[in-house]
């Protein structure tokens, strides 16, 4: 290992030479270790297959000015927040009654045949809701605005076949209601409930946005309002492929739940999804939620090898090299936004730079280029930082490697 | 005579390298385009733009595959492709680029991934600016029920999936992970290369007695009133207002530019409605 980065630093040390001769001079630039939330592979995975498709070889650099008023802030990951729910009922019981619970008069119900078992669109005079302790109201006395899947497909949202979408009128009032359609086609519904007047939702958040191959997933599920009777709770994991498994959901307080699960080292890279189902109680009525986020799992395929090099051109245009260990080939590209010193000393971010080439297994490098008239419009001065760092694999589209401090660029 | 109209034709020359050559550029939404001069944007609204441009024939319609991820080669690389042969093809130094909904989330891929193709800083380098119509730059809740109610977990997997990856990209998560790892013009998040302005819709009006619920298509207005209801208040019945000013900057909010201060739902803000194309028009 260490011959390979003295060998890459004596070829960027002869680059450097040959490219600008005498009116450059080099500057150091030392990589910084990682902090808390960084993301940053162990060890490297070697089973990758070589991406296909259009990926580019060519070696591209680009950087742009960024005004050093606009803040750049540390990613908080998203945080999921539902007021609906989601079940599968058949065709007989839709005949019978389905238990609905809302909080909320005027909640929005979705209702759609499941794949090819399903039949037709519903109609308003097949919808009947029995609100609590009331007789029933059927059709346009209980519901209103249906719509079928295709006015929604002609607005350009691509509902599936036989969908009907209505809300349920404010006279019919919140509570468990009773949902009943008149002679339903055979098979099954997907039931979706929106209890659009609620405020109480359920929150999802997983502690980071990426995660790599191996890593532990955790999140946390809870509802948005204190003073809620938790009840239950249920998850799985969905992978790229669609493949599901389950996650391990424990109760951590009133209403809170912390997820966990292992994802494999051979775990499938791509975006995964978390669902959550939870039920509770408030008030003595019954509340019903799904919630879902997404998160990347990446193969560790490249990280950053610790070296680097850089030059500083007497026209102030500024060059760097970094060093990057490579398990599988890939167009692996680093990204960063340069911050430069103020007159109080104060480091402020002014310019954006990325740059990617293809690179064989080994330890090669990357490169980035601030020219002169970037450097110089900025007016900020040595020493500069190159900070929200990542290193990512443009071909399989992941993150390997994101540090919210990068390096340290220092004449 | 001879040495001033020498000096004369001197200088007219000497503005004319300098001018630069404009031209504009018609980016649509989700699905996949062969004709979306007529089937997406409408001729009239697209002629009525174009007036703006020195030289009204330096257009083009983009048509490409939205049904995919942004980053695919039939989404990004098939915009890159056009633009690229559109502004070499003829000159165009000085581009703005009409965006509708999640063409918006397209281009600002090429924005954001500078490196992803060789072609891609000529493009950025030839921007002047975006102005984007309705982007889902947050995604949309809509896009989440929509794969919900295609999707059957812990039953069939995805098997009887939805088969739009571009429908599914633009739920609200998975653009959540697309804002805070490849794309830029987000809270917090470095600037765009070049502006990214947004015009937000913000309601949709289906009353029968309305004319103004007519243009653009009163039946496809029809579906988004009741898909307001997945949404916060102010929506334009697919996108909330938070998402389609999600990245970028504010352009401005339909009432406050519009003819008669009206709304634009979703299909009316790719439409010749309340102003719009003249709007469009004055800012070539």
């Amino acid at each position: 290992m260490k011959t390979k980065i003295w060998r890459f630093l004596l070829l960027f040390s002869l680059f450097s030479m040959l490219s600008a001769g005498a009116f450059a001079e080099g500057v150091d630039v030392a990589l910084l270790g990682p902090q808390a939330g960084d993301l940053v592979p162990a060890t490297l995975a070697a089973r990758a297959p070589v991406p296909g498709g259009a990926t580019s070889r060519n070696a591209v650099t680009f950087s742009w000015p960024l005004s050093p008023r606009h803040a750049l802030t540390a990613e908080v990951p998203h945080r999921a927040s539902s007021r609906e729910y989601r079940v599968q009922v058949a065709a007989d019981e839709l005949a019978r009654g389905v238990t609905i619970y809302t909080l909320a008069p005027g909640a929005v119900v979705r209702l759609n045949p499941i794949g090819s078992e399903g039949g037709g669109s519903l109609m308003t005079e097949q919808i009947g809701v029995r609100p609590v302790g009331r007789p029933a109201l059927d059709g346009a006395a209980a519901i209103e605005g249906l719509v079928s899947d295709r006015q929604l497909r002609a607005a350009g949202i691509p509902f599936a076949a036989g969908t009907i979408a209505f809300r349920l009128r404010p006279e019919v009032g919140a509570g468990a209601l009773q949902l009943s359609v008149r002679d339903p086609d055979a098979g099954r519904y997907l039931l979706h409930v929106l209890d659009a007047g609620s405020d109480l939702a359920l929150d999802l958040q997983a502690t980071r946005s990426a995660y790599l191959a191996g890593d532990p997933l955790a999140a946390e599920l809870s509802f948005s309002r204190a003073g809620i009777e938790a009840l239950s709770a249920e998850g799985w994991l969905v992978a790229p492929s669609g493949r599901t498994r389950g996650v391990e959901v424990v109760m951590a307080g009133r209403g809170i739940w912390r997820v966990g699960a292992d994802l494999d080292g051979d775990a499938e890279a791509g975006l995964w999804e978390l669902h959550l189902n939870a039920a509770g109680e408030l008030d003595g009525t019954k509340v019903v939620r799904s919630v879902r986020t997404a998160f990347g799992v990446s193969g560790a395929t490249a990280r950053l090898s610790g070296s680097a090099g850089g030059e500083l051109a007497k026209s102030g245009a500024l060059t760097l090299a970094v060093g990057v260990e490579t398990a599988a080939p890939g167009r692996y590209e680093l990204r960063g936004v340069l911050y430069g010193s103020g007159a109080g000393g104060e480091l402020m971010p002014f310019a954006a730079g990325h740059g990617a080439a293809w690179l064989e297994p080994g330890v090669g490098s990357v490169e980035l280029r601030f020219d002169a008239a970037l450097m110089a419009g900025s007016g900020l001065r040595p020493p500069y930082e190159l900070r929200h760092l990542q290193l990512l694999d443009q071909g399989r589209m992941g993150l390997l490697q994101k540090q919210a401090r990068g390096l340290v660029i220092t004449p | 005579m001879r040495w001033r109209g020498l000096i004369v034709l001197t200088l007219w020359l000497a503005a004319g390298a300098a001018a630069a050559d404009t031209g504009v550029a018609f980016v649509h939404g989700t699905g996949k385009q062969t004709d979306a001069l007529n089937d997406y944007w409408t001729r009239s609204f697209v002629d009525s733009v174009r007036q703006g441009l020195p030289d009204s024939a330096d257009f083009v319609v983009i048509n490409c595959d939205f049904e995919q991820y942004m980053w695919d080669s039939r989404a990004a690389g098939c915009l890159a492709d056009q633009l690229h042969g559109f502004i070499t093809a003829r000159g165009i130094d000085d581009l703005v680029v009409i965006t509708h909904s999640n063409g918006g989330n397209v281009m600002r891929w090429i924005l954001s991934n500078p490196t992803w193709d060789s072609r891609y800083p000529t493009i950025i380098s030839a921007v002047r600016w975006v102005n984007a119509l309705a982007p889902s730059s947050l995604g949309t809740p809509l896009a989440d029920a929509v794969i919900s109610g295609n999707v059957f977990e812990q039953s069939l997997g995805w098997l009887l999936g939805y088969g739009s990856d571009a429908v599914r990209m633009q739920q609200e998560g998975w653009m959540a992970y697309y804002n805070a790892n490849w794309l830029y013009g987000t809270a917090g998040r470095p600037g765009l290369p070049k502006g990214f302005y947004n015009v937000v819709g913000s309601d949709v009006e289906t009353a029968i007695w309305d004319p103004d619920s007519y243009c653009g298509g009163y039946s496809l207005n029809l579906g988004l009133e009741i898909t307001q209801a997945w949404l916060d208040g102010c929506s334009d019945g697919f996108l909330e207002c938070t998402s389609q000013a999600g990245a970028g900057s504010l352009w401005f909010y339909d009432t406050s530019r519009t003819n008669g201060r009206e709304p634009l739902s979703h299909n009316q803000s790719r439409r010749r409605c309340f102003g719009l194309d003249v709007i469009l028009r004055n800012d070539l």
